[in-house]
């Protein structure tokens, strides 16, 4: 580790131990501390995160702030505004708000002050993190995270109007460490919606362990349009059961440095993996995403769409990766990523990766890089539209099939309104 | 209605247009023939004001107005419609948006009130009738996977919403089918009209028997070297263009 990765180390890791109560909770988090000083925050060297680097993060000094929960469920509500809701879930800085939460989720906090077993089980770190795939901010954020979302939805529950989950600083820059453990029961049915909306120059650390017994199914609409100063950085496992569903739509409109990292295990028949990713960046904007799902068993299904816009010296990373071991016969995988670059500065780094060890895998990838097609401008403004306008049809054009895999109406229409705004003040 | 004097114009450093001039009136109706290459594209490009067309002498006046120092955006307002020989696709944008933006955009730029979405979805599906056109079209993506001759209705399509008070239709016949090339004329003839006036772009005879031209001119080296009446293109598509070669005579003016 350098000296100066070691005194941003320092700065997100107080000198504080975590709290020593008795319990397996407490075993856990020393294991994890101790892991974090051996192995330390990644760095360049490191192959998923040669594109990433922290410098940023060494700059700043972080604080712990303070917080008002009446004034964060206000500004949540606004953000939520007038969608359909069956329930909104706030965090303010390190503190998880359910005031306006349905009833079956809770908070990780309290289960912690608790010991309960379903705060053992959010903090256990699954196999994934076993693995030697876990990085710094894992470890970290199993070490440090205070606040969470918990809940195992029960067998056949649907829930079809959205779940909000709204993220907020009311402090300039906070380090602050989510961890969320959700699960859904057998047949069970869940919409969530998750707002970024933080203003400082904060780190938001989030970790999500997911788990989809059989048939069930979650739609996921990420809208991380947060403010440009912010850098986000997360970490999602998800195992899917046989014919469990997952459809996740990520839109990255804002930040100053958001990276994600997400992994998926289809562990049971015929279950399927649906992403569709946008990233819109501008100035110094720099978004890193990587998808990497298993195929463990057979017809099981995955698809991976892009479509990333950079204008200014944004930068877009997408590191689409898809594994079919041994014995996943019948696999289904897609990756496809269309780049639209805006400007000479702009840089794009797209990285399929395909590995198949099984029999009958339909498997197709693509990327491609491009520029806005100069002529079509033309025969937009040959038609009395001018240019700014044109430009911003078309980006629109391009980008429309990823909120447009939004299946709940509204939330599509909010989305597809949101991506045109940005889209407004990028072009 | 458009003066053309003298008109130079080069793409990349490649000299196209070789002293063009050209005069339309109010309500008329001119034909362009002329070999490959001769440069009538280019007009059509050089008038919408397409980027990578210089203009290195000459003068164009539009209704008045300097054509050449408006954006290709503002040409449109001001009146002019070009149907392209190769309308080009547009993925992801909706055929029906892009045309409501499109009028809505001009009405704007004029001071006029905009078109709803259900206003403006009646004046299409009509027009689209007319033009024999599947309404399907209308929510596709603009010319995507649209055939050759869908294209070119779409174009005529587009003219009929927008109203321009001169269109260019460049050989808008080529990939027309017998009958949609009746059809399309038809639409055509029927934006016919006194304070509108177009230039019909075409290798074909066969077109202007059912647009019927006030004046036809040969196009050739980037200039007009014979204009006459809806008898020169008989003569052409019985003689070809070898004939004017030799023929030697300064462009004469359109009346
Ligand atoms: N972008 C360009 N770069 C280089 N040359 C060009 C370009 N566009 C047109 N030209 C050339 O200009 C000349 C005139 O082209 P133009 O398209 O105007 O011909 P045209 O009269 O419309 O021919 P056609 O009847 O085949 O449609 C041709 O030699 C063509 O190759
Ligand atoms: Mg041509």
């Amino acid at each position: 580790m350098s000296a100066r990765m070691d005194q941003l180390l320092e700065k997100l890791l107080p000198s504080q131990q975590p709290e020593a109560v008795d319990g397996s909770v407490t075993v856990l988090r020393q294991q994890a501390q101790k892991n974090l000083l051996k192995f330390g925050l990644p760095g360049l060297h490191d192959e998923r995160w040669k594109y990433t680097s922290l410098k940023l993060l060494e700059r700043r000094d972080y604080s712990v702030g303070e917080f008002d929960d009446e004034a964060a469920l206000q500004t949540a509500r606004t953000v939520v505004g007038e969608l359909p809701s069956a329930g909104m879930v706030v965090f303010s800085n390190q503190h998880c708000l359910l005031a306006l939460a349905p009833e079956w989720m809770h908070s990780l906090e309290s289960l912690l002050l608790n010991d309960d077993s379903l705060a053992a089980a959010a903090l256990q770190a699954d196999e994934l993190v076993q693995a030697n795939s876990a990085d710094g901010f894992m470890w970290l954020n199993l070490t440090r995270s205070q606040a969470g979302l918990v809940f195992d939805l029960a067998a056949g529950q649907c829930i079809d109007q959205p779940v909000h989950i709204v993220y907020l600083d009311q402090d300039a820059a906070q380090a602050c460490h989510w961890r969320h453990h959700w699960r859904l029961g057998e047949g069970a049915r869940l919409t969530l919606v998750e707002h970024y909306h933080f203003s400082g120059a904060g780190l938001g650390n989030i970790y999500r362990s997911i788990e989809l017994a059989g048939a069930s199914e979650l739609n996921w609409l990420s809208l991380q349009q947060t403010g440009n100063d912010y850098a986000l950085i997360q970490h999602n496992h998800i195992t899917q059961h046989a014919g469990a569903r997952c459809d996740q739509q990520w839109l990255d409109l804002g930040a100053r440095l958001a990276r994600q990292e997400t992994r998926v295990n289809l562990s049971g028949v015929n279950a399927s993996f649906a992403y569709a990713g946008l990233l819109l960046g501008r100035q110094r904007q720099h978004h890193d995403q990587h998808v990497l799902v298993n195929h463990q068993a057979t017809q099981c299904h995955s698809q991976q769409t892009y479509r990333a816009v950079l204008d200014g010296h944004a930068r877009g990373v997408v590191n689409t990766a898809a594994c079919v071991l041994p014995g996943a016969d019948g696999s289904d995988v897609q990756q496809n990523t269309a780049s639209l670059l805006l400007s000479n500065q702009a840089e794009m780094d797209a990285k399929p990766e395909l590995e198949i060890h099984a029999d009958e895998v339909v498997a197709s990838h693509g990327a491609t890089i491009g520029q806005l097609d100069e002529d079509a401008v033309f025969y937009l403004r040959s038609r009395g539209i001018p240019e700014a306008k044109a430009r911003q049809m078309l980006v629109g054009g391009f980008v429309r099939s990823i909120a447009a895999r939004v299946t709940h109406d509204e939330l599509r229409e909010y989305a597809e309104t949101l991506v045109n705004r940005r889209l407004e003040q990028m072009l | 209605m458009l003066k053309i004097k003298n008109l130079h114009a080069e793409v990349d450093g490649k000299k196209i247009l070789n002293g063009l001039d050209l005069e339309i009136d109010s309500g008329q109706i001119h034909a362009i023939m002329g070999p490959n290459g001769a440069g009538k594209s280019t007009l059509g490009n050089v008038l919408a004001g397409r980027d990578g067309f210089a203009v290195t002498a000459g003068s164009v006046e539009f209704l008045g107005q300097d054509l050449l120092s408006l954006s290709p955006d503002q040409r449109a307002v001001a009146g002019l419609f070009m149907a392209f020989q190769y309308p080009v696709a547009i993925p992801g944008v909706n055929n029906a948006y892009f045309l409501r933006a499109a009028l809505n955009a001009q009405r704007k730029a004029r001071a006029e009130d905009e078109l709803d979405a259900m206003g403006f979805m009646r004046l299409a599906r009509e027009q689209a009738r007319i033009l024999d056109m599947d309404d399907k079209l209308l929510q596709r993506a603009v010319n995507d996977g649209f055939s050759g001759g869908e294209k070119k209705r779409n174009e005529i399509l587009q003219m009929a919403i927008l109203q321009p008070r001169l269109a260019v239709l460049d050989e808008t016949d080529s990939g027309l089918d017998i009958d949609a090339l009746r059809i399309v004329s038809e639409g055509v003839n029927r934006l016919r009209d006194p304070q509108r006036s177009m230039i019909v772009i075409t290798h074909y005879q066969r077109l202007l028997d059912h647009i019927v031209p006030d004046v036809v001119h040969v196009l050739a080296d980037g200039k007009i070297v014979a204009s006459g009446d809806k008898t020169l293109a008989l003569k052409l598509e019985e003689e070809g263009y070898a004939w004017l070669q030799n023929a030697a005579e300064p462009a004469r003016k359109a009346s």
